[in-house]
């Protein structure tokens, strides 16, 4: 079973190879497809970089009915982390928790523990929680476009907190739009309506628009759970070279994604973390059995 | 507490103020810009509903000395004619609760199987283009002004009355009835339809594969299962029928002899505050009376739409 | 051979199939027939000068037109949607971005939707008494206006809030995961995307309050103006127009005209609260 999957994943990461070599062909940068991708195994441990996210006990509940209990991990600075699990797990949940954007549905709330974001609780007293959602993006499953046109979706929350410097808002835009690799499909008509544009386009809009609010962590609650298999390896490709500036987390329910992208791997079951670690070990020498289970494919 | 506060109310405003405001470290212009206009909204909300508590008070502040002060309560409510020419002036509302119970009662039987078929017809039975003319024509029924109402009763069924009846007179609590039923007819129909449209399609679906007929379908099934809603509609009817002024003003007759048929003319509450109001010198007891009898209208309507409103929420309950 | 109760069932069957029919052609027949019925017998009076003139003839209202009151109403409702728009759509704001706990949100509803139901002669007898005699504004243009604010105020709050429920809670996360506040989200978002529910609300709100005799009844009306439009001195107004109309009996003519202008009124408006209600975002 571990042979045919490794078999199926090298073919994978070769043929994004393949596509990362033309997508970064087309966007002009300078990097080579193999430094994210190519073969080589993943890092076991990157060097001294410090903890970007810490939770400690967290527990979590929706009205009632308690839905994550005892959370604890920590998250790497620019590293990419997916968070697994099968469906009502919490995954979606616990992202939400990492931005602030919980405390938006009625009745949700966390009932104990702390999250630390470079060392700060989030969840203090003092702490502003708009504040919070302008350094952690989150992009939502479903791609949310504004009513509104290509350019003002783009700098939506940019013209909120105002733009760096003098540059202009649309040499700010194309910036943006060029990092998600829609500039060619949408330059010529940045004043139509978003809503236009195709799901994979819209997906990408929307990372565009969190990107260009300038955060310091992306995640993302199943981004390509709503797009094509070609929209989803675009966004996949995109991941990859965020990477480098972005620290990234990333919910999925699909193993092989989680494989492809990541280099960290949180396992979640019933509300609980079942395991916690990079690739590696959580893929090939997975610790307990419900983790083993859902690697092969026996629960999801 | 330090020695030097001024007053304890004075360190208590100051905390409730102090609550109000963000208290972040960091603040940023933009949230305390934020904060100004959610309770800048909020005020408006609360200025704006406050009206819900003052429009009743202040009614029944100006009620008091009519129930209080005067012959009492009973009086008031059923032993009093309204007789303010008498010697001492009389002022009992048993005319016009009696007309418009009848009123309303008689415009209800008329409305509630009407409306209520009209609501089956367009869940079950109409073809989908009558099904989209029906709901415009139902809305025109409901925004014919209720003076308009009024003039057409006039020219339709008092005349009728008259000539073909050959009543002395076709103004009757029998002529407003039936246009108050034409009135409150819409509402009851897309509120009873409303309730009928909820009801689960695969419901209907499985009953009808037991190869019974669709009206036995609807018996059993629908009826019982929209029957809140079905309750609802006759609610919101019955409300609407005791707010009405102008079509009643006009058809009733406006006689303060306590009605005995419903050929009798009558002045139902809405049309007794309307004609009165125009001869009672403030603060004079007929001003009072007819406060009261605006009172004792505004209690029945907001007790219906309370009941109306529970019986909304133990549906969505029980759907949850 | 049909079993006793078999051939009761298809007979209640085709009995309730006839019923619905009739009765479904009764609520397409009651507002085709009744409005047909006005606009057929008022259409003749309908004229130029019947718009533009000021009522002449004795007793008052045999000739002339009905400017006045056509003026009187159009700044009677201009003035109560002054009052009545901003605070009911204020008012929504709060209730659907800002609410904070669902249980005071459904008390605000209720407490609105208590405020709609009012009788409005309700609302008339309260005009009268705290704005023309406490408040001495005398019967006139500014108390007939405050008077129908109050009357539209619950029923655009109600339209204006069910028209921002609509809009989809992932627009609101999404923004908000922005980091910016929820006045930013309100303006650049849900309003966009409410604004055809609103105006469909306010244009019923209106519509039903031109329609509406009693509330002006003792606040804002007299039998005769020459127009001219002063905050301070009562109007005429179409409904009450019509109602004086009735009374005297003196010109059917007049009397079919006025309902007439009202029911187009009617119509008008439903037609644009539907066009907007239609208007996709």
């Amino acid at each position: 079973m571990d042979g045919f999957v490794k078999t199926v994943n090298r073919a994978h990461v070769a043929s994004i190879d393949a596509a990362l070599e033309t997508a970064h062909a087309d966007t002009g940068y300078e990097d080579a497809a193999s430094e994210a991708w190519g073969d080589t195994p993943h890092p076991s441990y990157p060097t001294q970089p410090e903890a970007v996210f810490q939770t400690i006990a967290i527990e979590a509940a929706y009205s009632e009915r308690t839905v994550l209990k005892n959370i604890s991990f920590h998250i790497l600075d620019k590293s990419i982390t997916a968070i697994m699990g099968p469906s009502g797990c919490g995954k979606s949940t616990l992202l939400r928790i990492l931005n602030r954007t919980l405390e938006l549905t009625p009745g949700a709330r966390i009932l104990s523990g702390k999250v630390l974001f470079r060392n700060q609780n989030i969840y203090s007293k003092g702490q502003d929680p708009r504040a919070i959602r302008k350094r952690i993006g989150l992009i939502y499953q479903r791609p949310v476009p504004f009513p509104m046109s290509i350019l003002e979706n783009v700098l939506f929350g940019v013209s909120f907190h105002g733009l760096p410097g003098d540059m202009p808002r649309e040499e700010y835009a194309r910036l943006y739009l060029k990092r998600v690799g829609l500039w060619e499909e949408v330059k010529d008509r940045l004043r139509e309506s978003a809503n236009k544009l195709s799901g994979g386009q819209q997906q990408r809009l929307c990372l565009a628009r969190a990107l260009a609010n300038q955060p310091e962590v992306i995640l993302m609650d199943e981004p390509c759970s709503s797009l094509d298999p070609a929209a989803t390896r675009q966004i996949e490709e995109l991941i990859a070279q965020l990477k480098r500036d972005y620290t990234i987390v990333v919910v999925t329910h699909n193993i092989a994604q989680a494989r492809r992208i990541s280099e960290f791997a949180l396992f979640m079951f019933a509300g609980t973390l079942v395991e916690s670690g990079p690739n590696e070990k959580i893929f090939h020498q997975p610790e307990t059995p419900l983790a083993r289970d859902f690697i092969t494919g026996k629960i999801g | 507490m330090p020695a030097s506060w001024p007053s304890p109310s004075l360190h208590a405003g100051l905390t409730v103020l102090k609550g109000l405001l963000p208290r972040s470290p960091d603040l940023s212009r933009s949230a305390l810009s934020e904060e100004m206009a959610r309770l800048g909204f909020m005020a408006i909300l609360l200025t704006g509903l406050g009206l819900l508590f003052f429009i009743p008070l202040f009614t029944a502040r100006e009620a008091y000395p009519a129930i209080f002060s005067g012959d009492g309560l009973w009086a008031f409510l059923i032993s009093n004619t309204w007789e303010p020419l008498s010697n001492p002036p009389k002022y009992g509302i048993l005319h016009a609760w009696l007309s418009t119970l009848i009123i309303t009662g008689l415009s209800l039987a008329f409305a509630v199987p009407v409306g209520f078929g009209i609501g089956i017809f367009s869940m079950e039975i109409a073809p989908p283009a009558i099904r989209t003319i029906l709901q415009p024509c139902m809305e025109l029924l409901a925004g014919i002004p209720s003076v308009v109402y009024g003039f057409f009763g006039y020219v339709t069924v008092v005349f009728w009355f008259e000539a073909h009846w050959g009543m002395p007179t076709g103004e009757s609590l029998l002529a407003a009835a039936l246009i108050l039923s034409v009135m409150i007819l819409p509402f009851i129909a897309s509120t009873s339809g409303e309730a009928f449209r909820a009801v689960p399609h695969d419901l209907k679906e499985a009953a009808l594969a037991l190869g019974v007929t669709r009206w036995h379908m609807v018996r059993r099934i629908v009826l019982p299962k929209a029957a809140s809603g079905m309750f609802a509609a006759v609610a919101l009817g019955l409300a609407r029928a005791l707010g009405e002024t102008l079509a009643v003003l006009i058809l009733a007759g406006n006689s303060v002899a306590v009605p005995h048929s419903v050929l009798d003319r009558g002045q139902p509450l809405t049309a007794l505050i309307a004609t009165e109001l125009g001869e009672a010198g403030v603060d004079s007891p007929k001003y009072h009376a007819l406060f009261a009898a605006a009172l004792v209208l505004m209690v029945v309507v907001i007790s219906i739409n309370t009941l109306v409103w529970t019986l909304k929420r133990r549906i969505i309950q029980h759907e949850v | 051979m049909l079993s006793g109760k078999l051939f009761w069932e298809l007979w209640a069957d085709r009995l309730f199939t006839l019923a619905s029919w009739i009765l479904g052609g009764l609520g397409l027949f009651l507002p085709v027939s009744i409005v047909g019925f006005l606009i057929y017998r008022g259409v003749q009076a309908i004229s130029w000068s019947f718009l533009v003139d000021a009522p002449k003839g004795f007793p008052l209202g045999l000739e002339g037109g009905i400017r006045p009151a056509i003026e009187g109403s159009l700044a009677l409702i201009a003035l109560g949607l002054a009052i009545a728009v901003p605070f009911g759509v204020g008012g929504a704001i709060y209730l659907s971005e800002y609410g904070a706990s669902s249980s005071w949100e459904r008390m605000a509803r209720f407490a609105a939707e208590c405020l709609a139901a009012i009788p409005s002669i309700i609302y008339g007898l309260f005009g009268y008494s705290f704005l023309v005699v406490y408040m001495s504004l005398k019967i006139s243009l500014v108390a007939g206006g405050i008077t129908l604010g109050l009357l539209m105020f619950p029923l655009i709050l109600i339209g204006a809030h069910e028209a921002m429920q609509a809009v989809d809670r992932a627009y609101r996360e999404s923004a908000l995961s922005l980091g910016v506040s929820r006045l930013y989200v309100a303006r650049r978002i849900i309003l966009t995307k409410a604004w055809p529910g609103i105006v469909a609300a306010t244009v019923l709100a209106a519509g039903h309050a031109v329609g509406s005799a009693a509330p002006v009844l003792f606040t804002a009306s007299v039998i005769f103006s020459r127009g001219g439009l002063d905050l301070t001195a009562p109007v005429m107004t179409l409904p009450t127009h019509l109602y004086y109309l009735v009374s005297e009996a003196s010109s059917p003519e007049q009397t079919y005209g006025t309902a007439v202008i009202l029911i187009i009124g009617l119509l008008l408006s439903n037609s644009v609260a539907t066009l907007a209600k239609g208007w996709k975002q």
